[in-house]
């Protein structure tokens, strides 16, 4: 197992490092200069070389990589172009955000999607798994914004139970915080939830049709604990590798629903940060971001072995 | 970035349209004078005092400092109005009337020198007196900070000194019949230099001081009990940064906030059915640049033919839903002018025939990705085909198609601006040698000139005469081409909002939030 993580570890700061060069070649690479957007106007090209100059824009990727590993060093990851403000302040008030949408989010569609595709897979062709197929399908269809659309217009214009937009900070007022938080959590948990409905619905349908299962059935095993204890484990392995991904891209995948949420979050971050061309800001989301997906990637590898350990007995010969 | 404001700074350019010159008249704040309703409700109601207004905003704003640029722009003058007072603003039928000032006059007869006299008593949050020595601070400010948009606006002021605790004396550079035109917004909404907020901002002499703000997430403003006009109605005002155009109005719609600044002409013409009001001024013109210095735009009769092919009230319908107005001049339908000398009308018969003599030819037309914008483009495409020439659509984000503005890289490009608003003040920089705003590199000797006798012209019909002169040689050689007058401003409920000023005529959407009041 040591070598194995100390193996990925290796492959993953071999990635990391690309990454990280690639981000560090986007001043030279895309087009704009953030100069136009903080300077506006009144810029006269002296003004915006001299700009240039200051940020370092011109400068090779590798200096720029090794500058930033030395601010980093420091706990230091640049100051916003556009706002001034330090990017490390900037993403301790944004990361949080986020994570709490994607966790929450993560877990509400599991929530969802697990038990409704095993009691399906355990009677195919049922109401519930035509009507829990049939929805997945919709929800697969329909774009997020549309959903989001939705979801305001039932909940916040016509009900009026919750509210369309905004950010609460939970230390200001944890009701209004989990209120403001239910319909993009809703929004995202359906989709999610719809793929890994029919990710697990699928693999379950097949571990259901082995010989195990039916003799455990025939032992007369209740099927509630036929399904969580012999079928889950073993048709679980495609839902963890979604889940590993979804995690690691959704950092960065939330921009639709913070945007028409209104929520501060790493999405609208980066997003804004690229239309202003603030590349300090974009440098280091972009490390963060496939740091994270690194990172989720090696604990779904790790997680096959614990699921499954003749994955590691394999590996082994 | 938003459609208003296409390059950060634009926006605080762009000042007054109608010219008061010498004897401005004082608008007392808050004396109702300038509180015509755009809905009935508001000239009926009385105000009420106290509670809380929730103002839906289009964009984060990432600093509440008037030389940051950052409120510069139309779209967030609510949020620059309730924290600092404009020396100069408009009144509802467009004429420019002093407010932080007393009075704004010229002393001389070449305008190049003016007196302003500001009112007596008024203090800064901190109780600090906002005089003489405070205006040149906040000026020479604005001149200094490279991020400011009015640093070309202060250079042309040689020389400021003043004359009494409340009047300062500027020696400008050149003549500027229309001086005070500039300080609407950032250069006229006076900042201290030597005091800041908790947050870091300077502070002003504004109705409201801002007591929370989170980037990315609003603002919030309480009431000033020492404010030196008429207190502002509400207690509070949020400021909540909601930056998609759908959810912001379906924020509207739930009861979530009172009001929301829009661009998008479908919400105006919706908003009635929801039960809601707009207080709309056309607030920004689009038009097209001709990028005159590379093929096919080289050729005048290229331009002509462009110019020729489309129909500009067709784009009203496609691209504005039919709001607004189609735009006939460089001078807007609510500037004050007559239009004696039109762009020369569609006429695809004519576009034909030029196509016809220098034969078809191709171009591409940069977008910057707005829906507008590219609904303009695809209609155009049409047009241009009925009459031989193909123009593919390059759509491209705020940032790359400003670097292709700036640096010229284009054949013709949509831009959207406020700048046509205040055209007295801004017409040397669209179409003047060397302009700031004068993307196409236009250059004509007899159109400076006429520039220049404009900006030392006081007569209002003499303007005119001028205004339209210049129009009808830029359409001789046709660097743009106009398109429409768009909507802009505020949509919101009259059940629990009122107060909201009616900018129909006038060059500027500024919403006053000290003069708004919840009614529920």
């Amino acid at each position: 197992m040591i070598h194995f993580v100390a193996r990925r570890g290796v492959r993953a700061l071999g990635v990391l490092l690309l990454v990280a060069v690639l981000a560090m070649s986007t001043p030279l690479l895309l087009p704009g200069s953030p100069a136009l957007a903080v300077l506006g106007l009144e810029a006269s090209d002296a003004d915006i070389a001299a700009f240039n100059e200051r940020y370092n824009l011109g400068a090779d990727p590798f200096t720029r990589l090794w500058n930033w590993v030395t601010a980093l060093l420091h706990g230091d990851l640049g100051t916003s172009i556009v706002t001034g403000s330090a990017v490390t302040d900037q993403l301790a008030e944004r990361l949080p955000v986020t994570l709490e949408l994607v966790v929450v989010s993560l877990a509400l569609a599991l929530v969802i999607a697990v038990p409704v595709a095993l009691r399906a897979a355990w009677r195919p062709g049922s109401v519930l798994d035509r009507v829990s197929q049939s929805l997945a399908f919709v929800l697969l269809s329909m774009p997020g914004f549309v959903l989001g659309m939705l979801l305001i217009y039932v909940f916040a214009v016509s009900l009026k139970a919750l509210p369309a937009t905004g950010w609460v900070p939970f230390a200001e007022d944890p009701v209004e915080h989990l209120a403001h938080l239910v319909l993009p959590v809703v929004t995202m948990a359906l989709a999610e939830a719809a793929v890994y409905l029919r990710a697990l619905r699928a693999d379950a349908d097949d571990v259901l049709g082995s010989t195990y299962i039916h003799a455990a059935q025939a032992r007369g095993m209740r099927p509630s604990r036929l399904l969580l204890a012999r079928a889950l484990r073993p048709a679980s392995l495609p839902l963890v590798t979604l889940v590993g991904l979804n995690l690691g891209m959704a950092l960065g995948g939330t921009l639709v629903v913070e945007t028409m949420y209104a929520i501060p979050g790493m999405g609208r971050y980066v997003a804004t940060a690229i239309g202003q061309r603030d590349y300090p800001v974009i440098e280091s989301t972009t490390i963060i971001l496939a740091a994270a997906m690194v990172v989720a990637t090696l604990l779904v590898d790790l997680s096959y072995r614990l699921i499954d350990p003749r994955i590691a007995h394999d590996a082994r010969h | 970035m938003h459609s208003t404001l296409k390059l950060a700074g634009i926006g605080a350019l762009t000042a007054g349209l109608a010219i008061t010159l010498a004897a401005c008249s004082t608008a007392e704040p808050g004396d109702g004078a300038s509180r015509s309703a755009s809905a009935a409700e508001s000239a009926v109601a009385q105000p009420v005092d106290g509670g809380t207004i929730v103002y839906g905003l289009d964009r984060d704003i990432t600093s509440l400092d008037p030389a940051s640029g950052a409120i510069s722009s139309q779209t967030v003058q609510s949020v620059a109005n309730s924290i600092f007072d404009a020396l100069m603003q408009y009144d509802e039928n467009g004429d420019l009337v002093p407010f932080l000032a007393e009075s704004f006059e010229a002393t001389d007869d070449t305008s190049s020198e003016w007196l302003l006299t500001l009112r007596d008593g008024v203090t800064f949050s901190d109780g600090s007196p906002l005089d003489a020595t405070a205006v040149i601070s906040h000026i020479t400010r604005e001149g200094a900070e490279e991020t400011s948009a009015s640093r070309a606006t202060v250079a042309t002021i040689a020389a400021m000194e003043p004359v009494s605790d409340t009047q300062v004396r500027f020696t400008l550079v050149a003549p500027n019949a229309s001086f005070p035109q500039y300080f609407t917004r950032d250069l006229g909404q006076i900042a201290s230099t030597t005091a800041q907020d908790e947050f870091g901002f300077p502070l002003g002499s504004g109705p409201y001081v801002t007591t929370a703000y989170s980037a990315g997430t609003g603002i919030t403003m309480t009431k000033r009990a020492d404010y030196w006009g008429e207190a502002a109605h509400a207690d509070t005002v949020e400021f909540k940064v909601l930056p998609d155009a759908d959810s912001r109005y379906q924020s509207l719609v739930s009861g979530a906030v009172d009001a929301i600044w829009s661009e998008v002409p479908s919400q105006f013409t919706g908003a009635e059915g929801d039960g809601l009001v707009s207080a709309t001024g056309h607030s920004a013109t689009s038009f097209g640049l001709f990028n005159s210095h590379a093929a096919p735009f080289d050729d005048v009769e290229a331009r002509k033919a462009v110019e020729l092919a489309i129909d500009p009230q067709a784009l009203l319908a496609v691209a504005n839903d039919g709001t607004g107005a189609v735009s006939t001049s460089v001078l807007q339908s609510t500037s004050g002018y007559d239009i004696t000398d039109p762009q020369p009308a569609y006429d695809p018969a004519a576009a034909k025939a030029i196509v016809d003599k220098i034969g078809g030819f191709e171009f591409s037309y940069l977008t910057d990705g707005r829906g507008e914008a590219k609904a303009r483009a695809e209609a155009m495409q049409q047009m241009l085909a009925e009459v031989g020439i193909t123009m593919t659509i390059q759509s491209s984000d705020m940032a790359t198609w400003g670097a292709a503005l700036y640096s010229g890289d284009y054949q013709m490009l949509d831009f959207t601006t406020s700048l046509f608003g205040n055209i007295d003040t801004n017409l040397s920089m669209l179409v003047g040698t060397g302009g700031l705003a004068n993307f196409m590199g236009y250059s004509n000797a007899d159109v400076d000139a006429q520039l220049a006798e404009l900006a030392g012209e006081t007569d209002h019909d003499a303007r005119g005469v001028l205004l339209n002169s210049i129009a009808a040689q830029v359409w001789d050689e046709a660097p743009l081409v106009m398109y429409t007058e768009n909507l802009a401003g505020v949509i919101y409920n009259p059940e629990t909002l009122q107060g909201v000023e009616d900018f129909t005529n006038r060059p500027q959407v500024s919403i006053q939030t000290r003069l708004m009041w919840h009614a529920a």
